[in-house]
């Protein structure tokens, strides 16, 4: 599924190159429920979103469903992300003048299908994460636990092979954390692919393999 | 490419700020409608400057003898300069390019001489003498009767064509004056034709004041001789009222033996360059009007760029967002194009039906002042060229999506990677 072999990344802070990833080589296979972890500044971020195609990478190779990921156009790149790719952020990135079902629906706007098909297939993503009763509320009438959940149908609904998520607990309560895992969980075990980016232990240990990476190296892979 | 999905998207973005894209929007608003209502009122003027010259041949050309200013071939200056009948001849004969020419002998001036009258009735008139034809270069209408013909002249006949002024005054609108008799200076004339001059405004009281007498009846009832006052003609198409002034007044300097360099002998003066003065002065103003115009409008397609930048800066993360769910480089130029040109051309287009609105406020309010006949308001209906509003709304259209280029580009190099790392 995702092959990432000797990954290097460096940036600029400033005037001082950082190394945020080091030579970074990577097998995760379909189906697999990942956990990335490490401290701020380790790189886990920047291996997420070089999984994502939303970041370039200076060396390496990356191949993704056995199709190679260097050296894309900008719109070959969307359109990998479009369909391959779900993401699920630590601040939900909902767009507040849309409804939920909107915002649900927006990645097959990209795809061109019609709005009325559009909302109805969103109304069953929304319905699966259990918020069909709010699908016309505007994020900021959602809590923190429901627009996430909105975010992760709005991952979902494009039916990616690879869901990717950067802190997707980390602005919730506990409780409301345990719904969005359960809700990974669920598509894990329908096949989906999940790479989770997290510095919560209690999160890190409900998935089945926890990457840890220091300095931008990788300092453990174990599997649950 | 623009579908119904495109709009809707365009149209949410552009509501959910309403203020701003009010007030962005009022910029090209304003802009257009003082073009729209600055290019009517000057088409307004215009219109009435032209009504108010309405009458005059726009080429019509005067010439007439004044006093030499220099000395020539032993003559010395201080002579009079007189034209007479052959001075026509001459002319006719030997100059090209005259259209029309009117020997034309005169008696009195305007409202000096009450000189004219019928029965116990008497009112000033200019009374003059002149060739059949003379009603090309000063248009009339004629209702009643007829104007001068050339039996008129060859019997010398005491005949007159009076204007509608004289008309009234002497006979009383109502009645018909045809074949009465009526005294021009104790002497006899036939009154065979009524004239309504075409000026509008203080020109056309003097212009019915008018009376028309055969050139050859005048010259002798009146004692002039061969004598002529002046000449008024009207050039052939295609020659310049200038090249055929010159031309006669070298004749005539050579018949009258004048100093050629003397500017003075021969007096002229032509309507053809204060009609050009005239139609530099409108062109001017519309350069003028055009340059408020689009320096207006430039301000406010500044101001729609400006604003979709700081709009832009603002929707980072919608846009960063749009694009790590698949919105590829070319989807996020035209939701910016898009929303730019539908900003522009809706309030381009209302801005041109205000000012059109604003026009016809107008026209409603003035027009029993300016449309009176006798009016002197030099303002007629406010118009304006619909090819040229619609010319100067897509010429906006393609001048605000050159300025959403900018914002454009800005939205398409939104790092996603950025805009949407958590604060």
């Amino acid at each position: 599924m995702i092959k990432l072999s000797n990954i290097c990344k460096t940036y600029l802070m400033g005037d001082n190159p950082v190394r945020a990833l080091d030579a970074i080589s990577l097998t995760v296979d379909k189906g697999e429920f990942v956990a990335v972890q490490g401290s701020s500044g380790s790189g886990k971020s920047t291996l997420l979103n070089i999984m994502g195609i939303l970041d370039s990478f200076d060396s390496g190779s990356y191949t993704l469903d056995d199709t190679p990921m260097d050296n894309l156009t900008q719109r070959q790149a969307a359109q990998y992300r479009n369909r391959f790719i779900g993401f699920v952020f630590q601040s939900f990135n909902l767009i507040h003048h849309k409804s939920a079902v909107e915002n649900v629906a927006l990645p097959l706007y990209y795809q061109g299908i019609k709005r009325r098909k559009r909302n109805a297939i969103a109304m069953e993503y929304l319905e699966r994460v259990g918020l069909a009763a709010r699908a016309d509320h505007k994020p900021s009438e959602l809590s923190g636990g429901q627009s996430q959940r909105v975010a992760i149908a709005r991952a979902l609904i494009t039916q990616p092979s690879l869901l990717l998520a950067d802190e997707p607990t980390g602005a919730l309560d506990t409780q409301t954390s345990e719904q969005i895992l359960d809700l990974f969980k669920g598509v894990n075990a329908d096949g989906m692919t999940v790479v989770v980016v997290t510095h919560e232990t209690e999160v890190a240990e409900q998935t089945r393999r926890v990457i840890n990476l220091r300095d931008g190296q990788l300092l453990s892979d174990q599997r649950l | 490419m623009i579908d119904r999905d495109a709009w809707h998207e365009v149209t949410q973005a552009l509501l959910r700020n309403r203020l701003r894209t009010l007030l962005t929007a009022s910029g090209i608003f304003w802009g257009i409608f003082i073009l729209i209502v600055m290019l009517g009122f000057g088409n307004g003027i215009e219109g009435g400057v032209k009504k108010s010259m309405a009458g005059y041949a726009t080429n019509a050309l005067y010439l007439w003898g004044n006093e030499t200013s220099m000395p020539y071939q032993g003559l010395s200056p201080g002579r009079r300069i007189s034209l007479d009948n052959d001075d026509t001849d001459a002319i006719l004969a030997q100059v090209d390019g005259v259209g029309h020419l009117a020997p034309r002998v005169r008696l009195g001036r305007y409202r000096s001489r009450r000189d004219i009258a019928y029965g116990n009735k008497v009112t000033d008139a200019e009374v003059s003498g002149d060739l059949p034809g003379y009603e090309k270069i000063l248009p009339m209408a004629i209702d009643t009767g007829r104007f001068l013909n050339p039996l008129d002249v060859a019997q010398k006949r005491k005949v007159a064509v009076i204007g509608e002024r004289i008309h009234a005054d002497l006979f009383g609108e109502d009645s018909n004056p045809i074949g009465k008799q009526i005294q021009i200076r104790q002497i006899s004339f036939t009154v065979i034709g009524i004239f309504k001059p075409e000026h509008y405004g203080d020109n056309r009281e003097r212009m019915s004041s008018l009376v028309f007498t055969p050139l050859s009846t005048f010259q002798q009832v009146f004692n002039y001789g061969q004598s002529i006052g002046f000449y008024a003609l009207v050039p052939k198409p295609g020659y310049s009222s200038r090249g055929v002034a010159d031309d006669i007044k070298a004749l005539l300097q050579k018949r009258h033996r004048v100093d050629p360099r003397d500017a003075r002998a021969i007096g002229d003066w032509n309507t053809e360059s204060e009609f050009i003065r005239i139609r530099n002065l409108f062109t001017g103003i519309r350069a003028f009007i055009w340059t408020v115009g689009v320096a207006t409008l430039l301000a406010g397609v500044f101001g729609v760029s400006n604003i979709m930048l700081i709009a832009i800066r603002e929707r980072r993360r919608e846009f960063g967002l749009r694009k790590s769910i698949g919105a590829t480089p070319s989807d996020v130029i035209r939701m910016i194009i898009l929303e730019t040109a539908t900003l522009v051309s809706g309030a381009g287009f209302l801005g041109l039906f205000a000012g059109l609105g604003a026009l016809y406020a107008i026209d409603l309010f003035t027009r029993p002042i300016t449309s009176a006949v006798d009016s002197d308001v030099l303002f007629s209906t406010p118009t304006v060229d619909m090819k040229v509003a619609i010319a100067a709304i897509a010429a906006l259209i393609i001048a605000s999506l050159l300025a959403a280029l900018i914002p454009a580009r800005h939205a398409m190099r939104i790092d996603p990677v950025e805009a949407l790392r958590a604060e």
